[in-house]
């Protein structure tokens, strides 16, 4: 976050506190995860996700106290609040002991995964599938009380979201210290040795480049690429090869189709709109990117980084090799659960919510109390719930219809808004130094340092290399779906479902985010240049301006001349 | 062992037979001496003495000598490092090397270290003083290594030392060639506390990587004392910084490298190798009869010994 100064309230962004206490505080928002209006629904559902990551923080025995939310305008703004040790001493010893119990945690983490935190994701998502077609025909009532089972279940699997996450940053976070304290500043990227694991997001582009071959062996490619987005599924309709293509999507939608773009189940998912993958089959078929090949040349380059590692510590002692050993496989799973983590928990959760939440609203229509059923979206779950289990008068659809409207009204102006990055006093950058405070660091991303120059846009080094081409700025994925092969996207955020395009692009411009944040990570996996935690990339950056990506300085250069 | 044919006393093995110091000097002494006790000492060999003498009477060192003024040291270090060896000496030289080989290995990896007559004796320590060059692992190497050595008695520091203790200059230097084996990690052990004397209680430093770090005090190795009983009476962790690992294309044939801060604060022993080094020290010190300090070094948890020297500071006999 860039440390500018956020007055309490302006005329374009008017600020409300409940508690007049709270105007003295600290308030940020967190743009990587959430830089859009929340809606009603999403806001009421937020208590079970960060229920999820107070608990696993405190299994983990960090010293958290209290999380606390707000909403401005319909943007989340949160504070976290810590124990503060009784001394220096106890801050000292504190870290210790959440450094090794971490660290134990990081070396179970594949066992865990698999033997506990996957198997129960599973379940969950079973129960939550289950619930959405429950709800097409049971009774209203019944569905208040499935709704008290859904909110628990949701709070256990951001639980699970957070056990996993908390131990895979660090395995990163270990490692690259590890790596650099052994080779220093060298040639070769420490997460060289990382790529080419078989992610959930690699198995969704080797599903489209998959797709993208079999248009191209039954004639469909022309098509593809020449019709224009918005008419290609008609057209595509018109051949038996296109209804064929069309079934093959559908099933590769099966496995893939649960995910959208970032958190908000408001955009729908990729199996309800097949805009998406459908762009991503048109952008690999005049690209020709292969994923399978790419992934396998990751892999057998990984191989071989890692052994060229091994050679250059054959004389040392056994047990730096055995440690950095382990480091590696660590940091491998951590690799790997990044995309997988996020498929499976994150993504289902998204999608299944909001599915869920349109069969309870097209419930509503048929009660004539909503007139469409992602109206839902605009009530708080205490509401539904009332809606659901009171008889319902007229006096209720009319506030229902009335509310409805307001928060509508209100979300598509808070569209049009510049949230500012924090609310109260400038945040301030933590004082200690241990193992998790630098594993989040790397994560969220220092606050750039000043241009050095001018045309010069600072964030941080998120995946080295160089790139020059011509920028594409998408403010979501919908939006990414145009990218041209060569360009330089350029985006707040981006998160496993943007993956696919990441094969496309020269070089990658964030505005959130450090050298551990899902961008820069995949990034490196690609084999692609990106800055990342560029605060202020989205407007000072234009679709096709030139500019230069210098991923190693964390460096973009504006107004690059031909 | 040992039973390789020699054909002059230029060169011996140290084990197989027990040398003297005035063959072998007193390093060589002591190494010869822990042989013969069975310990796990890696092989070695000796430039004796005589090797030293027939060398220094083909300069005419002792007529240099008689006219030594302030910077005469170097002309003489020059004529050890530079002048053509005489025929039998560097003949024994190379033969030196090719024992080693056919001992060792095609491709042995050897420290060569100075071993002085008056050195690791009752009354003196030149601990640090002559040269040890480590990770030899060419014939060429290995024969500017011997010559190194034998020039050390000629530094500065050298003759400053022997003149400022009464030592005279008439002095004779052996020269070891020893396997160096890359140990996980080194240590130095008393077999009394250096400190207080007290010597119910074994003291321990240990390090990551080659035993260099700790006696040439680049690192702040660990340091454990064990009680009689071989209880750990206490386990200090150091702040391990750096260690030295052997690389065949350093000059020194060793490099000094970062250690990773993961385990700059790990212990480098773990309790059972603690134990097996304690037990070790206090049989040693039983066997030589007044208390020791041992370089060594652990592959592993197997104990290699490489130096044993009585404590000089510490006069008691050990029952």
């Amino acid at each position: 976050m860039t440390v500018i100064d956020a007055p309490a309230s302006t005329p374009d962004f008017p600020v409300h506190w409940d508690d007049p206490a709270d105007a003295n505080l600290t308030y940020s928002m967190d743009k990587m995860h959430n830089p859009d209006p929340i809606s009603p629904l999403q806001q009421s559902l937020q208590p079970s996700t960060f229920y999820g990551w107070q608990k696993a923080m405190r299994e983990f025995g960090v010293p958290f106290k209290a999380m606390h939310i707000r909403y401005q305008n319909f943007y989340q703004y949160d504070r976290v609040e810590m124990i503060e040790p009784a001394s220096p001493e106890e801050a000292l010893s504190g870290g210790e002991a959440l450094e090794a119990t971490m660290k134990g945690e990081v070396a179970r983490l594949a066992d865990r995964w698999n033997a506990e935190h996957l198997p129960r994701t599973r379940q969950i998502i079973d129960r939550f599938i289950a619930m959405e077609h429950v709800s097409a025909t049971a009774p209203l009532a019944d569905i208040v009380s499935m709704l008290g089972e859904f909110e628990e279940l949701r709070a256990e699997l951001w639980t699970i979201h957070f056990r996993t996450v908390l131990p895979m940053m660090l395995a990163m976070q270990i490692y690259d210290e590890f790596y650099a304290d052994l080779f220093g500043e060298t040639e070769a990227d420490a997460h060289a040795l990382l790529g080419g694991r078989l992610t959930r997001s690699v198995a969704a582009g080797i599903g489209l480049s998959d797709l993208a071959e079999s248009a191209r062996t039954t004639g469909l490619d022309r098509l593809i690429i020449d019709t224009p987005m918005d008419s290609l599924i008609q057209q595509l309709r018109l051949s038996e090869e296109g209804r064929a293509f069309l079934d093959d999507v559908d099933s590769y939608l099966d496995a893939f189709g649960y995910r959208s773009d970032l958190f908000d189940i408001m955009t729908p998912t990729w199996r309800e709109n097949l805009m998406i993958p459908l762009s991503a089959v048109r952008s690999y078929l005049i690209n020709h990117f292969d994923t399978n090949a790419d992934h396998v040349e990751k892999a057998r380059a990984a191989d071989e980084a890692l052994n060229a590692a091994r050679e250059r510590l054959v004389n040392y002692p056994e047990p730096v090799r055995q440690q950095f050993e382990a480091m590696v496989q660590a940091a491998r799973t951590a690799a790997q659960l990044q995309e997988d983590h996020n498929f499976y928990i994150d993504q289902h959760s998204v999608a299944w919510t909001r599915l869920l939440f349109l069969q309870v609203g097209k419930r509503l229509v048929s009660a004539e109390v909503l007139e469409s059923p992602d109206d839902i979206f605009m009530l708080r779950l205490e509401e539904i719930r009332d809606l659901l289990g009171s008889p319902i008068d007229e006096s209720s659809r009319e506030q229902t219809r009335t509310m409805v409207a307001e928060r509508r009204a209100g979300m598509e102006h808070a569209m049009t808004l510049t949230p500012p990055p924090f609310l109260g006093p400038p945040p301030q950058a933590p004082t200690e130094d241990n193992l998790m405070i630098r594993g989040m660091g790397s994560f969220w991303g220092a606050p750039p340092r000043p241009a050095e120059a001018p045309d010069q846009l600072m964030g941080n080094a998120g995946s080295r290399g160089v790139a020059t081409g011509e920028a594409f700025v998408a403010r979501n994925l919908s939006e990414a779906t145009a990218l041209q092969p060569g360009q330089i996207l350029v985006a707040m955020t981006t998160m496993p479902a943007w993956t696919p395009f990441f094969g496309v692009a020269a070089a990658i411009v964030t505005e959130t985010g450090g050298p551990l944040s899902h961008c820069a990570v995949v990034a490196r996996e690609y084999g692609i240049p990106a800055v990342v935690g560029a605060a202020g990339a989205i407007s000072a950056i234009k679709t096709g301006q030139r500019i230069t990506v210098d991923g190693s300085r964390g460096v973009v250069m504006l107004n690059v001349p031909e | 062992m040992g039973v390789l044919p020699m054909q002059d006393d230029r060169l011996v093995w140290l084990d197989g037979a027990c040398h003297g110091r005035d063959l072998v000097g007193g390093k060589g002494a002591s190494l010869s001496r822990l042989f013969s006790l069975g310990a796990p000492v890696p092989p070695a060999i000796t430039f004796t003495t005589h090797a030293y003498r027939d060398l220094a009477a083909h300069l005419a060192l002792a007529s240099r000598l008689a006219h030594l003024a302030a910077g005469a040291e170097v002309a003489v270090r020059q004529a050890i490092a530079d002048t053509p060896l005489p025929g039998a000496v560097e003949h024994t030289v190379r033969r030196g090397w090719s024992v080693l080989r056919e001992r060792i290995g095609p491709e042995p990896r050897i420290a060569v270290r100075s071993s002085a007559i008056d050195e690791d004796g009752g009354g003196y320590s030149f601990a640090g003083l002559h040269d040890t060059i480590l990770g030899v692992t060419t014939e060429e190497a290995f024969v500017a290594a011997v010559r190194r050595c034998w020039g050390s008695l000629w530094t500065d520091r050298s003759i400053t030392y022997r003149r400022s203790s009464g030592l005279v200059d008439d002095i004779a230097i052996a020269v070891i060639a020893q396997q160096l084996v890359p140990c996980d990690v080194s240590f130095v052990a008393f077999s009394a506390d250096p400190v207080t004397g007290n010597q119910d209680h074994v003291v321990i430093n240990a390090a990551w990587g080659l035993g260099e770090a700790i006696v040439s005090g680049i690192v702040t190795p660990d340091n454990i004392t064990v009680g009689l009983s071989g209880a750990i009476l206490a386990y200090t962790i150091g702040d391990k910084e750096t260690m030295i690992v052997a690389d065949e294309s350093a000059a020194e044939g060793t490099r000094h490298v970062p250690v990773p801060r993961a385990m700059r604060r790990l212990p480098a022993l773990a309790d059972a190798q603690t134990a097996t080094i304690a037990t070790f020290t206090r049989k040693l010190a039983v066997e030589f009869g007044h208390p020791v300090d041992l370089e060594g070094g652990l592959v592993g948890d197997r104990l290699h010994l490489f130096q044993a020297r009585p404590i000089t500071t510490i006069g008691k006999p050990v029952a």
